[in-house]
């Protein structure tokens, strides 16, 4: 610099103080002899503009830079294989394009050739590699270009040859032809024939815009770079690249999660807004995203992608299940996509009309990032219960400032949660129940200190009790419910939802402990409740409080009162889900059909139970405890129908099952070990069923260490027949001494008490010891007489065995 | 017998894995990654000059920034920028995410204005190494994957444009910075202002100065 910076500063503020007009003049005399000072000036003052455009640009030079930083240039006549380059043909996103000619003269034939930048290869050894053209090079589809070689030149330039293509990107097609619907989707027929043809050979193109759809004047469509995408695409540092074109990219590109067929699925979604509406799906407004970075505005972009309104509803349905923001509710395929659309075009029905999912109920977990542990148990207990509306998560949130919108939502969507979490880790096996517990003791505590509104707490709390409740943590729901308890004790809780779900937590402690009658009374009260708070009856949440209800009753014997309340549980939830796709309606009918058995009516708990069970299996699959459940039921159902046979393939099924879901060392296991073990008994195989008995009842004593537990008295009656039967005198008296312990427990009911004795009463006429078998008799006939009707099977049973000893 | 109830078999929570996965899914969440908490409180200093400050901030906030430049390739292709400023953006939400409200995001993008600013040109300078070298050396895979590069042409640029700036900055240091936080950065006058602890006026008319005189220089350059 030849003059000094100070007087270049100076002269350059006063002269940007003055008006226009007047500073050329101002600089001149400013500067005086100085020339060198006077020509920076006048420049840096005449290219003021050009000055702002060239920062700007400079940005943009770096970020391309930074982009393409190795991107190499071929040159014409350079050879590239087997062909030589004839003429640069395009400049992609992340490649070169050239067209080439075969070099050795034979025969004349164009190919295009693409270039890529040297680290956009998969690493890999070469044979990987060499095995990954194997399968390009399979690919051979008449809508396909085919893929002829790849490799890297001398100058480690990686490349792609491909078939040469003319014809015309299928968007400026379609448009320029103003083809009608019909022809439109014809047109994209051809390409969902190339998709699926390349997804059966485990291949995934990933970049399906229309650029990459060419279609000649005959009218025949091409896909090019087929599976480019994922040959180059680098898996390295756990966030996968993105390869691709962001405008047409599906969510999981964008964060990273795995690529299937459903990502080609779902640009082909986008391909067919563009291709029957001319546009591509628009992204609803976000809020200002000041703070996101691109990435993420990019995905919320892509995750709030609106169809246009104006469509036929069942291509909107169509489009719907293509573009849906989680992969495992779109087509499985582009087949059963192409048949939809076949469908479609002859007026066949749509399968994708079945609107499962509320997808604006996506943006939930969306705002984990803002959500404080508060929220996130709330958020659990919507999932975790049948019981819970996301009503009072409304009220909730208003309360905590967060900025989820007011919607109306379901309990489908909250269901939809669950399929969220499942459809997101599918292959994950058995967690660490550790784990669990202590994330729950941390939000456990995390409750306790909570000091803001009652009634939230009073959720936090309800939802920790639950939850424990639901791993088999007793002790600790115990716990934590006292202080439910003592908060809704507390006056000044207003009444809600929350206060009446609370309540009935209670009382689902106590049903889950055996308590049955006070189970009962608290959901009396909870009942009540429901109608002080004006709460509507045509509801999910009122219908799972008569179901449990219907429960209790039934528990207590009281199954007249259980039928009609589950029967009005039915039919509430049968208005408010009339195709029946929903896992409430099952657990209902899984309810009546027990009901019916204690009733006896076989026949009716069998139709009942198989329903349940179809609607299990439909919705959730043969790993869900609602299927064991129901073949559990079966299986006891028909081993009271004095159909062994039957009885043991579905209660195999059932612990086959639960096995899988919890391991052996769980309450549903231990079920399935007695049922199995009463259905060997019932086929008179001892040795089998004195092994199943056995198991259960190890399993169940471990569980409820006191030993005070109607399904320990169970076993224990079970076993203790077992014994009588394979006249083992000893084992008898040993379990009969344990039984009788048990049958003097509050828990225990009128009904096991009565086995146990008639058992005792079996056992002392064995034993040829008639007074004593008489004395156990009586006290079971007295025990059955308190609440079964006099013409029970059981009581004319008993009389008869009374007789005989006479 | 049943042993509970049925919502035990219907309310799909029971699955034990699917709660420890929803478990385990919030609990990473919750427990995201921060950098630890030394590191934070010497960003402001480090902005405002304190050398010993800048050396415990600037090596965890250059590798970071240097993470993320290198991935771009493999990100995001031909959309609107991924700049130095909205990598300076992402450096920062990964860094300072979990804190939320954190105050010294100014301070932070002024930091990393200088640790970027770095990154590009040993990028631009490496690049004419290798054209000067005669022909590029095959290189073992991952050390390619490892490194950033840089186009020629934003290279040779860049080289031009830290050419000049380094004139300017020898003559007043302030200069670097203003150039590093408004145009590295994006920060604001007002934000540089308050990094530089001077006031938005002399941050105003130094940024024109600066952008007009170089400009004018790199223009003489091309021409001369």
């Amino acid at each position: 610099m030849a003059y000094s910076l100070e007087q270049l500063e100076h002269i350059y503020e006063q002269c940007l103080n003055m008006p226009e007009e007047e500073r050329i003049a101002f600089i001149a005399g400013a500067c005086g002899n100085d020339h060198a000072l006077e020509a920076m000036l006048l420049n840096m003052l005449k290219h003021q503009q050009q000055a702002i455009a060239y920062f700007d640009q400079m940005q943009q030079t770096l970020a391309r830079g930074l982009a393409d930083g190795d991107l190499q240039r071929l040159e014409t006549g350079e050879k590239v294989g087997k062909y030589r380059i004839t003429r640069f043909l395009a400049k992609g996103g992340m490649s070169n394009v050239y067209l080439a000619e075969r070099n050795d003269g034979h025969f004349e034939q164009q190919v295009v050739v693409k270039c890529l930048p040297a680290k956009a290869l998969n690493h890999g050894d070469a044979l990987h590699q060499a095995e990954e053209h194997q399968i390009l090079a399979k690919l051979r589809h008449p809508n396909i270009a085919t893929l002829y070689d790849a490799g890297i030149t001398s100058g480690n330039v990686p490349y792609f040859i491909m078939e040469f293509i003319e014809g015309i990107p299928i968007d400026a097609y379609v448009e320029q032809k103003n083809l009608s619907t019909d022809r439109r989707l014809a047109l994209f027929e051809q390409v969902l024939q190339a998709v699926a043809y390349a997804h059966s050979h485990l291949i995934l193109h990933l970049d399906l815009k229309p650029g990459n759809i060419l279609v000649n004047e005959a009218g025949h469509v091409k896909l090019l770079d087929f599976g480019i995408a994922t040959a180059i695409t680098s898996p390295h540092q756990g966030q996968r690249g993105f390869v691709g074109t962001p405008k047409i990219a599906a969510p999981e590109q964008l964060s990273g999660e795995p690529l299937t067929v459903s990502t080609d699925v779902y640009q082909l979604g986008m391909l067919l807004h563009k291709l029957i509406i001319g546009k591509f799906p628009e992204t609803e407004a976000t809020p200002a995203p000041d703070e996101k970075s691109a990435r993420e505005r990019m995905q919320q972009a892509a995750e709030n992608r609106k169809i246009d309104g104006n469509l036929d509803y069942e291509l909107a349905a169509i489009l719907k299940k293509c573009l849906h923001v989680f992969p495992a509710n779109r087509y499985s395929g582009a087949g059963t996509l192409l048949d939809d659309v076949r469908n479609f075009r002859q007026h066949l029905p749509v399968g994708a009309l079945e609107q499962k999912l509320s997808y604006r109920v996506a943006k939930f977990t969306q705002r984990h990032r803002t959500a404080s542990i508060a929220f996130l148990l709330i958020l659990l207990a919507l999932i975790a219960g049948t019981t819970v509306s996301l009503w009072q998560a409304r009220e909730a949130r208003q309360q905590r400032d967060l900025a989820l919108k007011n919607e109306q939502v379901s309990t489908a969507t909250k269901n939809f949660l669950l399929d969220l979490f499942m459809a997101a880790h599918p292959s994950v096996n058995k967690g660490d129940t550790m784990t669990v517990f202590q994330f729950l003791d941390k939000g456990y505590e995390k409750a306790e200190s909570y000091t803001g509104s009652p009634e939230i707490k009073l959720e936090m709390l309800t939802t920790i009790g639950k939850l424990y409740r639901s791993l088999g943590d007793y002790n600790t729901s115990k716990k934590v419910l006292a202080q439910v308890q003592a908060m809704a004790a507390d006056s000044a809780l207003s009444l809600s939802l929350t206060y009446v779900l609370a309540i009935q937590e209670l009382a689902l402690y106590q049903r889950d402990v055996g308590n049955y009658d006070s189970a009962s009374a608290i959901m009396h009260q909870v009942m009540h409740l429901y109608h002080q708070i004006d709460y509507p009856e045509q509801d999910s949440v009122y219908a799972s409080s008569l179901k449990n209800h219907a429960f209790i009753f039934k528990q207590l014997e009281k199954n007249d009162s259980a039928v009609a309340l589950i029967q009005r549980a039915i039919v509430i939830e049968e208005k408010l889900w009339p195709d029946g796709k929903n896992i409430n309606l099952a657990e209902s009918y899984y309810i009546l059909g027990v009901i019916q058995r204690n009733q006896m009516k076989y026949a009716e708990a069998v139709k009942s139970v198989s329903r349940s069970l179809e609607l299990c299996e439909n919705l959730m699959g043969t790993y869900f405890p609602g299927t064991m459940a129901n073949l559990n039921l079966l299986g006891g159902t028909y081993s009271q129908m004095d159909d062994p046979a039957s009885a043991l393939v579905y209660t195999r099924k059932a612990m086959n099952i639960a096995e899988r879901l919890y391991g052996e060392n769980h309450a549903e296991t231990a079920t399935s070990y007695n049922n199995l073990g009463s259905i060997f008994f019932k086929l008179e195989q001892l040795d089998s069923a004195y092994y199943y008995h056995r198991k259960g009842l190890l399993v169940r004593q471990h569980l409820f260490p006191g030993k005070e537990n109607i399904n320990v008295m169970l076993s224990t009656n079970n076993l203790i027949q077992v014994f009588i039967k394979s006249r083992q005198q000893d084992s008898v008296r040993k379990y009969l001494n344990e039984a009788f312990i048990l049958a003097k427990s509050p828990k225990v009911q009128a009904r096991q008490r009565a086995a146990t004795y008639t058992l005792a009463g079996d056992f002392y006429v064995q034993a040829a010891q008639a007074d004593s078998a008489k004395d156990f008799y009586n006290q079971a006939l007295l025990e059955n007489r308190s609440y079964l009707p006099e013409n029970d099977a059981r009581i004319v049973e008993l009389l008869e065995k009374v007789e005989k000893l006479k | 017998m049943l042993l509970s109830s049925p919502s035990f078999y219907f309310s799909r929570h029971f699955n034990k894995t699917l709660i420890f996965l929803l478990l385990v899914y919030y609990q990473s969440i919750l427990l995201m990654a921060v950098p630890p908490e030394s590191i934070l409180q010497f960003i402001r200093p480090a902005a405002q000059g304190d050398e010993k400050a800048m050396q415990q901030v600037f090596p965890h906030i250059y590798s970071e920034l240097y993470a993320i430049a290198r991935n771009i390739r493999f990100n995001f292709q031909g959309i609107d920028t991924m700049n130095t400023t909205a990598i300076i953006h992402e450096a920062y939400l990964k860094i300072a995410d979990g804190q939320g409200g954190w105050e010294n995001h100014t301070h932070f993008f002024a930091v990393a204005a200088k640790a970027m600013r770095q990154i590009m040109l040993n990028a631009a300078r490496n690049k004419h190494r290798e054209k000067r070298g005669g022909g590029v050396v095959p290189e073992r895979l991952h050390e390619i994957e490892e490194k950033i590069t840089l186009s020629d042409e934003a290279s040779d640029k860049l080289i031009d444009f830290e050419d000049v700036l380094s004139l300017l900055e020898e003559k007043d240091a302030i200069y670097g910075r203003i150039v590093e936080c408004r145009f590295y950065s994006g920060l604001s006058i007002a934000e540089t202002a308050e990094v530089l602890e001077v006031s938005p006026a002399t941050v105003k008319r130094k940024w024109q100065l600066a952008r007009d005189w170089l400009y004018t220089n790199l223009q003489k350059n091309y021409t001369s």
